[in-house]
C-alpha cells in the first residue's frame, strides 16, 4: 500500500514540477502568483 | 454511513483530536480541491492527495502515550496555522520569482507528502509518542522531514514578498520548539 502511495506522490510531484518549469519559458515577463501559501502546516 | 457515524462517535470519546485532524485537513483538501479545479495547477491536485491521506491517517491514528505540554501544544497549533499569515502579493510578480516560489513549494511540500505517508497512523500535530519512532524512507535522510519540507516552501514564500521574512522567522521558530518537543517525547521509555 505504502508503495502505490509513494508512486503516486513521486508522479504529482514529478508532473508539478515540469508543469512550474515548464510554464516559465513562455510565461510573459511579469505574471500573477498562484500560491500554495494557505497550506496547513501540520 | 451509518458505520462511519458511529466510528466518528466512538473516536470523539476515545481521541477527540483525531476527529479534528481528520475533518481539519478534509477542508483543506476540498479547498485545495477547488483551487485545482479552476486553475488546473497539478501542484493543488498534490495538496489534495496530501490533505486526504493526512485526514484518513488523523482518523486512523494510534494512540499516544505521552504527550507535550500545553505550552508546546499551542505552539504545534500556531505554527500550523501560521501560513494564512504570509503575505500574497496582489499584482504581478517577475516570472521566475513566481516559478522559483512555485519549485521550491512543490519541493517542501513533495518532502513533507513523503513523510506523511511514511509516518501513517503515527501523524499528529502535538508531540506525542506513537509506537516506535519513524526511522524509514525520507526518514533516514532528515530526522525532521515534515518541517524540513515546510521550511522550503516557505523559503518560497519570502521570494515572492519580502514582508514575508518575520513571519519566516516566527515559523522557524516554532519549528525549533516542535522539534525540541518532539526529541523529548520521543527519547522517553514507554
Amino acid at each position: 500500500m505504502k508503495r502505490y502511495l509513494y508512486v503516486i506522490a513521486a508522479i504529482l510531484v514529478g508532473v508539478a514540477l515540469v508543469e512550474a518549469v515548464s510554464s516559465f519559458s513562455h510565461a510573459p515577463q511579469e505574471v500573477r502568483v498562484a500560491t500554495t501559501e494557505k497550506e496547513p502546516l501540520t | 454511513m451509518n458505520s462511519l457515524w458511529s466510528a466518528i462517535r466512538s473516536k470523539l470519546k476515545t481521541d477527540p483530536g483525531a476527529v479534528f485532524g481528520m475533518l481539519y485537513m478534509s477542508i483543506f483538501a476540498i479547498v485545495a480541491g477547488i483551487r485545482f479545479y479552476y486553475s488546473g495547477k497539478i501542484f493543488f491536485f498534490l495538496f489534495v492527495f496530501r490533505d486526504l491521506l493526512l485526514a484518513y491517517f488523523f482518523f486512523t491514528r494510534l494512540p499516544s502515550y505521552k504527550e507535550g505540554n500545553r505550552f508546546e501544544g499551542f505552539i504545534a497549533y500556531l505554527s500550523t496555522a501560521i501560513s494564512i499569515f504570509y503575505i500574497v502579493p496582489e499584482g504581478n510578480v517577475a516570472a521566475w520569482v513566481a516559478v522559483t516560489s512555485e519549485v521550491l513549494s512543490i519541493f517542501g511540500f513533495g518532502i513533507a507528502t513523503f513523510a506523511a505517508i511514511e509516518l501513517g497512523p503515527r501523524i499528529g500535530i502535538v508531540a506525542a509518542k506513537r509506537g516506535e519512532r519513524c526511522r524509514t524512507g525520507v526518514y533516514r535522510l532528515f530526522r525532521h522531514p515534515m518541517y524540513t519540507g515546510y521550511a522550503f516552501a516557505e523559503l518560497g514564500w519570502i521570494l515572492l514578498d519580502i514582508r514575508n521574512i518575520p513571519i519566516l522567522i516566527l515559523s522557524y521558530s516554532c519549528y525549533l520548539i516542535r522539534i525540541s518537543a518532539e526529541e523529548k517525547v520521543l527519547s522517553t521509555q514507554r
